[in-house]
């Protein structure tokens, strides 16, 4: 079982944190309940000339008091504008709160997962941590992970502090940083061995440095403001220890003394930290000769600084001011800090995020792009659905569903967009009133009789208004259309037309002048042994007869016996005359002649028919 | 597992969670802007005689799930027209608590009469409670 470090569990504090925060920020925003506000509110009004007093008095949330309030002092004549555009600006900014609440706590976890992970990369590098610790952009120092480093890290351990005070202190005095960036050489070397890595150390040193680099060397206990300065800094720090640790090491191996104070608080700290060298000592002391031992140790340390020198050589050309800059690269690399450079460092800090966002993420970002696409769609689609055809929905679903599709920022942007669109939407649908009325056919078409096929022309072409648009307008054409006219509703055919106008003739030769027009007829059915109320419409109605028109050629037969079988109980019921006039005599083979023989049969003398011919 | 796995999975479970909680609530509320519905619920109405005067109390609440902008007050159905400044629109949130008193004298109120007081809304409906005057 793994032990969990201290430093993990602060960097999932860290990351779990905002997390809770803002997860909780949400709903607070959404179900947070206001104090409630009691108002009161006289009115003085008149009801039929008469004095009435009333008086409101409610309780109210307190976040929409200031509504209330402001619709009080607002305008009274957009009355309905003035409270939708309230709510709608009111739903807005609840939207807008919660996007930008779920983007901040997007935004929050990236960061905070960025940072567990760089925790997590980071504890098996303390020295590099410790080193940069001072600087607010740690990430972009650059890794220092080759083996040969690893192999002096063992033996540099112990003298973090004094890499510590020598970072701290740098700022302190150019004297001091000089002091401490080139170890003071007190007295000259001893031995041959000595005085050869000496030798080698420096010309590698000057051979490997270009002249940016050299300066940069000499200013860098100063550039601490900068991560790029850091990160060289953090290098040549190394550099010069290593080279102070083979100093010490020859110079104890030469039996010197180990209390020369070199003045830097950078010296005393080697001198004090004695644990590692110790060790070293012991190591060289089983030795017959420190010198030579030193000497045979001298290729190996001779490839580890030609590694140090082809690192130091790649920073300074990624760090070095570009010569096809401007004119005025030259003074843009000062003591101080490089304008460049601190761009340079932002930029490489922002890809480093990138690169590390991308990689955390490039395993499964097709499941999260799935799970956007899925969740977008569904709500999105349930969005949509429910809006219909309004176009404000359409936009406000299509903006979201494209803008989640994007990115997450891209998204937040759409998303906003839709929001927007949506509420001017949302605004006009309820200000404006647009309702979606069908198109219906005019009074005069519905209630003229019209012998020919209507055509599409002439649905079209409408005396009346269209109802729903202007009923004032739509009342008054319709009275106009009523007005010198007699309007019959007819759902015939032309040949039963022509019956019931035959019907009429009939009538009036037999010098009727009272005649119903399809009066309701109701009557009760005994065949069924029950009282059966039936309801039936024969074409016209008189005191003495009951007459109905034919166009001899129907083709339901159980329709007309039914309405025959009850014309005929009818006229048995009132005492009148059933009387049947057929446009078209019915062939011989039709069900009509089998009804007729039953009429005649049934009612003799009462049942009369007439057959216009044809 | 590495850890570094540990924690991407991690980071892209609690961000897809974020994710989802922001758009659900999103997408409820953007919904419940076209779901809104106005009511009002009368709980209870009378109307009495005190101090010589005739007192009609009516005592609502907004039930609906936004806010009721109230327009007009009418007694069977005529307006009661304000003699000072109109108080309305009057914007009533939703969930609001409220009481309406009607004062008059005997004569405007009568004894035995019934009188239909309604809440006309902004959204054109009215909402309406009948008392009969002791």
């Amino acid at each position: 079982m793994k032990v969990v470090k201290a430093e993990k569990v602060v960097a999932t504090a860290l990351f779990a944190l905002p997390l809770l925060c803002l997860v909780s920020l949400m709903f607070t925003l959404v179900r947070c309940a206001p104090n409630p506000t009691e108002r009161d509110l006289e009115i003085d009004c008149t009801w039929n000339g008469a004095p009435v007093s009333a008086n409101l008095k409610w309780t109210e949330p307190e976040d929409d008091a200031a509504a209330t309030t402001n619709a009080d002092a607002g305008s009274k004549s957009s009355q309905s504008g003035t409270a939708n555009s309230k709510a709608n600006t009111a739903t807005i900014n609840t939207q807008q709160a919660l996007m930008l609440t779920g983007a901040s706590a997007g935004a929050a976890l990236a960061g905070g997962g960025l940072l567990v992970k760089k925790k997590l990369e980071g504890s098996s590098e303390k020295e590099i941590k410790q080193t940069t610790s001072t600087s607010s952009t740690s990430s972009t120092a650059p890794k220092y992970t080759s083996d040969s480093a690893h192999s002096y890290r063992e033996g540099l351990e112990p003298q973090q502090g004094e890499l510590k005070a020598s970072t701290q202190n740098q700022t302190s005095t150019q004297s001091q940083q000089s002091n401490t960036q080139n170890p003071p050489n007190d007295g000259p070397p001893t031995t041959a061995g000595q005085q050869y890595m000496q030798k080698q150390m420096n010309s590698q040193s000057s051979q490997s440095q270009p002249p940016t680099q050299t300066q940069r060397l000499e200013q860098s206990g100063v550039q601490t403001s900068t991560s790029s300065t850091v990160a060289a800094s953090v290098t040549i720090t190394k550099e010069l220890l290593m080279q102070k640790q083979m100093d010490s090491l020859t110079k104890q191996s030469a039996n010197s003394t180990s209390t020369r104070t070199g003045g830097t608080q950078s010296k005393q700290g080697t001198a004090s930290s004695t644990s590692t060298t110790s060790q070293n000592m012991g190591l060289l002391a089983s030795s017959s000769s420190a010198a030579r031992m030193a000497a045979e140790m001298w290729p190996q340390r001779q490839r580890e600084f030609e590694q140090l020198a082809k690192q130091r050589a790649e920073l300074a050309e990624k760090f070095s001011t570009p010569s096809y800059s401007t004119g005025l690269a030259p003074s843009l690399t000062c003591a101080t800090g490089n304008a460049w450079e601190s761009v340079q460092g932002l930029g490489s800090t922002i890809s480093n995020g990138i690169s590390n966002a991308w990689n955390a993420i490039k395993p499964c970002a097709p499941v999260i792009l799935l799970t956007v696409i899925l969740v977008t769609a569904l709500y999105g689609g349930f969005a949509f659905g429910l809006l219909g055809a309004g176009m404000t929905g359409a936009g406000m679903a299509s903006a979201g569903t494209a803008g989640m599709g994007l990115s997450l920022g891209g998204g937040a942007g759409w998303v906003g967009a839709g929001i927007i669109l949506g509420g001017v939407g949302t605004f006009a649908t309820y200000n404006l009133g647009i309702m979606n009325y069908p198109r219906q056919s005019s009074f005069e078409a519905e209630h003229t009789h019209i012998i020919q096929p209507q055509t599409t022309e002439i649905r079209d072409e409408k005396g009346s208004g269209v109802y729903g648009e202007d009923v004032a307008q739509e009342l008054l054409e319709q009275s106009e259309i009523r007005k010198d006219r007699i309007i019959e509703p007819y759902q015939g055919s032309i040949a039963h037309r022509e019956a019931q106008d035959r019907c009429i003739a009939w009538l009036k030769e037999r010098g009727v002048t009272y005649i119903e027009d399809e009066t309701m007829q109701v009557g009760w059915d005994e065949e069924r042994g029950i009282y059966h109320k039936f309801k039936v419409k024969p074409d016209y109605v008189t005191d003495e007869y009951i007459i109905d028109a034919k166009t001899g050629v129907e083709l339901d037969y159980q329709e007309e016996f039914d309405k025959v079988k009850k014309y005929m109980w009818l006229a048995k019921q009132q005492d009148k005359k059933l009387v049947y006039i057929f446009r078209h005599t019915p062939k011989e083979d039709h069900w009509w002649n089998y009804i007729i023989d039953m009429l005649v049969e049934e009612l003799g003398e009462n049942f009369i028919i007439e057959y216009m011919g044809g | 597992m590495e850890m570094d796995n540990i924690v991407s999975t991690v980071i892209l479970v609690s961000f897809t969670v974020a994710l989802a909680i922001t758009l659900s609530i999103y997408y409820t509320g953007f919904v419940n802007i076209f779901m809104r519905y106005e009511e009002i619920a009368f709980d209870y109405a009378y109307a009495t005689v005190r101090n010589g005067q005739a007192e009609i109390v009516i005592n609502f609440k907004n039930r609906g799930q936004c806010a009721l902008t109230v327009v007009a007050l009418q007694i069977n159905g005529v307006d009661l027209e304000p003699t000072g400044s109109d108080p309305f629109p009057l914007e009533l949130p939703s969930g609001t608590n409220a009481r309406l008193r009607l004062h008059a004298s005997l004569d405007t109120f009568r004894s035995g009469v019934a009188y239909e007081v309604a809440i006309r809304t902004a959204s054109g409906r009215t909402y309406a409670k009948a008392v009969v005057m002791p």
